[in-house]
């Protein structure tokens, strides 16, 4: 536990050193873009956000049946 | 500024998303009248309104109950006090439309009939109007949703639907 | 293996500026322990377990709770983090700076004191909503206005701060960070005029005696003008440690600098002229100004939605710098057992569930369903006291440390993944059953009550014994928060990081119209304008007075 917990830290410090990164940027950061490059891939990121979404309405629409039952 | 293009589809969905609550909330308000309650448009009130200290000499609340004004249409109203409703129990035909008049003689209070969707604030100066058709018989509970004094918690009326 | 260039090779904290930063957390935490031990009584009352002391009352609990807990730790904390990230991105506090910073701390103690010494002397219980004709005592009402006049110097303090940081960078886009505190305290700014209004013109010369009725209406009125924009001032903060400290705790970057600009720029120019969304049970206001601000209401979800977009694409694109695969596979590589991601993170997924409820209670006649309900307070234990709350707490582990320059030693790290998680099952019980009994119509802010062995109101008993449990573990969770704040102070001496993350590298510039704050104040007045003229107008020229009342 104390060994992940410290490498999760070493990990923070080492991935935010610009000047590191700036020598192998293009194949291994699928997080670059310029206006040339392709969009990164946020697939997962996409799914996430729907399922939040459906959630949303879902709640909505049980406490709109609600409603409707009492009117 | 760049915006990934599955944001923007995100962004899209979810405005539509909120576009149609508002729709369907709208439509339901405006078109079909079911909206939430308002200030009374009864035919004694100016905007509404009525001197919270003078209720005891102001139509319609100096004589406060049920009338009956239409076919099995009734006006219900009401004072809330601390901590309590006059009258504290009424008593309502099944089937009946109710038009829900109250106002407050003090603090802010609640008028809330659990199980529907009867829920509303009745302030001083200001007269609350809401419309319910009470469909199942039976004794209905009305509680004070709205903190008002040591009492709260007691402060209740009963509506028998017969 | 530490890295030795940023975990230890930082520099020190200016001592100046992280003791104006601790005054603040201490203090947050000090209220925080006292309107806990409040909720956990007032908890336990409601569910039938105990029955309070004759001298103390069910609802003197309640003032003092949401007093304590939704504006003094909230705003004590905001100030103290936003000062510390001020500091951490536009370099060492200037003398102007501290000096405001510290006068708004007296003022707004000197509020907390006088308002503390006047709720449990039974001269102020109205709640922390005080709606008026209930009549506190005068000196309540000063008390509050000391706390917002405190915190407007705190506000000023800050924009002075990130003044001369624009004057000596000229042309420089502005620190992430201390561009997303001036919107929060912007915000602050221009909502808290309601409630000063409210205060100072209607409130003070009444309860003095001055003036013999108030407009309750009007007071309600600017009381929600500032009551809505009031949780999204609690709400901004976190989500300054969502969009800059979290992607740099997981070692990723910040998706993009431009998005959450524009996200916050929308929250403060939707989360404003919505306050009818707290009315819309309420007479006299039309139906066309309360559906009005709905519509402006369900606008100010989209940053929110755009928010959850950006940082669910912050985690993902830090999982595959890192060469995982997979839809979800990121999620495998997030420092779960870091209590400075872990606790924000609960926060973040809790926010879902509370962001869903409040587009339901802000959706028109919907909220016949849940007005004044327990459902209302289950709903904001999770914006304020769970989506924040956490991440206030985790933000505390390394903001004490960062300031006292101390570090965060995994002992604590551990204690703190254990408050996270009591925090989130106390929280499951306890805001579960709200919403669920009051969706069956239980009313809020009401002592143990059975309506006279009521059936229907007999039923939602054992849902208040859950909610009392619900209570009693998250005062566990209150008095380890307390334990971890105490052993922070006393953790060893060393270099603990303030995470500010970094744009993805190659992200285009942002805007410069982002900066040109005439332009937003601008649209926020005109939206204001719009939505409050007419009805406000209307509830001056027709208003009937109403004496006051002191009815505990």
């Amino acid at each position: 536990m104390t060994d992940t917990f410290t490498s999760s830290r070493t990990r923070s410090a080492a991935g935010n050193q610009p000047a590191s990164a700036a020598e192998n940027q293009s194949a291994s950061r699928p997080g670059d873009k310029t206006a040339e490059t392709k969009e990164p891939s946020l697939k997962g990121t996409f799914i996430a956000v729907m399922l939040l979404g459906g959630f949303i309405i879902a709640s909505w629409v049980l406490v709109l049946a609600l409603f409707l039952s009492r009117n | 500024m760049h915006i990934h293009r599955l944001e923007k589809i995100w962004i899209g969905f979810g405005l539509a998303m909120l576009l149609i609550f508002l729709l369907l909330t709208g439509v339901a308000a405006f078109a079909m009248g079911i909206s939430p309650p308002s200030s009374s448009s009864h035919e004694n009130m100016h905007h509404g309104k009525v001197d919270p200290t003078k209720l005891q000499t102001t139509a319609p609340f100096d004589k406060p109950g049920l009338k009956q004004i239409g076919d099995n249409e009734y006006e219900a109203v009401l004072i809330a006090y601390a901590f309590g409703y006059n009258p504290d129990t009424i008593d309502i035909p099944h089937g009946a439309k109710v038009h829900f008049i109250v106002t407050s003689s003090d603090v802010v209070h609640g008028f809330e009939i659990p199980g529907t969707n009867v829920n509303f604030m009745a302030e001083p100066g200001e007269v609350t109007e809401l419309t319910h058709t009470f469909d199942k018989a039976g004794q209905f509970l009305v509680l004070c949703n709205e903190y008002c004094g040591t009492g709260h918690e007691m402060m209740k009326m009963t509506i028998n639907v017969k | 293996m530490i890295s030795t260039s940023s975990i230890t090779a930082g520099k020190p904290f200016h001592e100046n500026d992280g003791q104006l930063v601790l005054a603040h957390v201490l203090f947050a935490f000090a209220a925080l322990l006292l309107g806990g031990i409040a909720g956990l009584l007032q908890a336990m009352v409601r569910g039938g377990t105990i029955t309070l002391p004759h001298g103390i009352g069910y609802y003197q609990l309640l003032t003092a709770h949401g007093v304590l807990m939704a504006l003094i730790f909230t705003t004590y904390f905001i100030i103290g983090f936003l000062y510390g990230g001020v500091a951490k991105t536009t370099g060492r506090l200037l003398p102007t700076t501290l000096a405001l910073g510290w006068t708004g701390f007296l003022l707004m103690s000197m509020g907390t004191a006088v308002g503390t010494v006047f709720i449990l002397l039974n001269k102020a219980t109205v709640l922390y909503t005080f709606y008026a004709p209930m009549k506190a005592s005068p000196y309540f009402y000063v008390a509050l206005a000391l706390v917002v006049v405190g915190s407007w110097l705190s506000g000023y303090g800050i924009f002075y701060q990130y003044n001369y940081w624009r004057k000596t960078h000229p042309g420089e886009r502005s620190p992430l960070f201390s561009f997303m505190s001036v919107v929060t305290m912007l915000l602050w700014q221009v909502a808290t005029l309601g409630v000063a209004a409210e205060v100072l013109i209607q409130l003070i010369p009444w309860s003095f005696g001055w003036v013999d009725t108030i407009n309750v209406l009007l007071s309600r009125t600017l009381f929600w003008y500032f009551g809505h924009p009031l949780v999204y001032f609690w709400l901004l903060p976190a989500y300054i440690c969502w969009y800059v400290v979290i992607p740099k705790v997981i070692g990723g970057r910040i998706y993009s600098d431009a998005l959450a600009r524009l996200s916050f720029l929308l929250l403060f120019v939707f989360s404003i002229p919505v306050g009818f969304h707290h009315q819309l049970m309420e007479p006299g206001i039309s139906q066309f100004w309360k559906f009005l601000q709905v519509a402006l209401t369900l606008m100010v979800v989209v940053p929110s939605l755009m928010t959850a977009f950006s940082l669910f694409a912050t985690f993902e694109l830090a999982g595959r710098a890192k060469g995982v695969r997979g839809v979800f596979g990121w999620l495998k590589v997030l420092p779960w057992n870091d209590v400075r991601f872990f606790a924000p993170f609960m926060g973040m997924l809790i926010f879902i569930p509370a962001g869903a409820g409040g587009v339901i209670n802000a959706s028109y006649q919907l909220d016949e369903v849940v007005h004044n309900t327990l459902w209302i307070t289950g709903h904001f234990h999770l914006t304020v006291a769970t989506s924040v709350a956490l991440t206030f707490f985790g933000i505390a582990y390394w903001l004490i440390p960062a300031v006292t320059n101390r570090r965060l030693t995994p002992r604590l790290n551990k204690l703190g993944l254990w408050q996270t998680w009591i925090w989130v099952i106390g929280m499951f019980f306890m805001s579960g059953s709200m919403h669920t009994v009051g969706l069956l119509g239980a009313p809020r802010r009401t002592a143990y009550t059975t309506y006279g062995d009521n059936a229907q109101a007999s039923g939602w008993i054992p849902y208040e014994v859950v909610m009392a449990i619900g209570g009693m573990i998250l005062f566990v969770g209150v008095l380890l928060m307390i334990y971890n704040i105490y052993a922070l102070l006393q953790a060893p001496a060393g270099y603990e990081e303030f995470p500010i993350g970094e744009e993805l590298d190659g992200a285009e510039p942002t805007p410069k119209l982002f900066e040109r704050w005439g332009v937003w104040l601008g649209i926020s007045v005109v939206l204001i304008f719009v939505a409050y003229t007419i009805p406000v107008v209307e509830m001056i020229q027709t208003g009937v007075g109403s004496p006051g009342y002191k009815t505990w």
